[in-house]
């Protein structure tokens, strides 16, 4: 988990949350604890299921849930009640999504990445990925600061 | 604070199989990818073996890697699958798995007027 990330948890105040800053405290330690959990049970999936099975499956599954979740941000609501339900919708999809990641695509991502290249080019091939995987972040990281401050 | 238990972790962790073989321990190298493996495939390690020191010794090549052969022939394909894959951590939940705790404390949308 990011540092930052508690750090803008403990800054912020109650008064917009969508839920109450102690029980999205206890969602995000059950869901560190729960990824560890799962990419222990991942070391198990991968001696019967192949990784391109795991790999995409799984980020087929999480694909998915990813949809469900912005269904779920994005359906309007009227009344306090329903913008509870939608929060509390997004919260567990966010924990179900991020948990299913370290289950399945993202121990199988990382068996690809290292495995896939010829032993030669490995560094090579290994470094140009890795600033693929940062290209690609840019633009997230642009989006996310919008979808995750309702400020902007 | 994760180096830390990593590096005791990474000390103690058993060598490679791969590693092995490349050092000409295959007696070794079968033993790790036994413990690596389903039991039932116990048998198969000796051949997982004879893999790696065929592809070892198809890859034996000494002159310097380019970066113009990560664009050729079969490399491509290489290059192509690592970069995807690489790229594809961002979209299928890498950002919600980082940030989990703000995502929840997040604001539900409402419709502006």
């Amino acid at each position: 988990m990011h540092p930052e990330t508690l750090i803008r948890i403990y800054a912020n105040d109650d008064t917009e949350a969508g839920i109450n800053t102690n029980l999205a405290f206890a969602l995000g330690l059950i869901t560190s604890a729960l990824q560890t959990v799962f990419v222990m049970l991942s070391w198990i999936l991968t001696t019967y299921l192949g990784r391109r099975t795991i790999y995409v499956w799984g980020s087929a599954f999480n694909t998915f849930l990813l949809i469900m979740l912005g269904v779920a941000a994005t359906v309007p609501v009227q009344s306090e009640a329903a913008k509870t339900a939608a929060s509390l919708a997004q919260a567990s999809l966010g924990l179900i999504i991020s948990v299913l990641f370290t289950l399945g695509p993202a121990p199988a991502s990382w068996v690809i990445i290292g495995e896939t290249s010829s032993i030669r080019l490995r560094p090579l091939t290994t470094g140009i990925g890795r600033g693929c995987y940062y290209i690609v972040n840019i633009p997230c990281i642009f989006l996310s600061s919008y979808m995750l401050n309702p400020e902007v | 604070m994760f180096p830390t238990p990593l590096a005791i972790l990474i000390w103690m962790a058993p060598e490679s199989p791969w590693w092995l073989t490349r050092k000409g321990k295959f007696e070794e190298a079968a033993k790790a990818v036994g413990r690596l493996g389903n039991k039932t495939l116990i048998q198969a390690n000796q051949e997982s073996v004879a893999m790696m020191r065929r592809t070892i010794e198809l890859e034996k090549d000494t002159s310097d890697p380019s970066l113009l052969e990560l664009f050729k022939g079969v490399d491509l394909y290489r290059t192509a699958i690592v970069c995807g894959v690489y790229a594809a951590q961002n979209l299928t939940g890498n950002l919600i798995a980082n940030q989990a705790v703000y995502f929840f404390k997040r604001k539900p949308c409402t419709p502006r007027h």
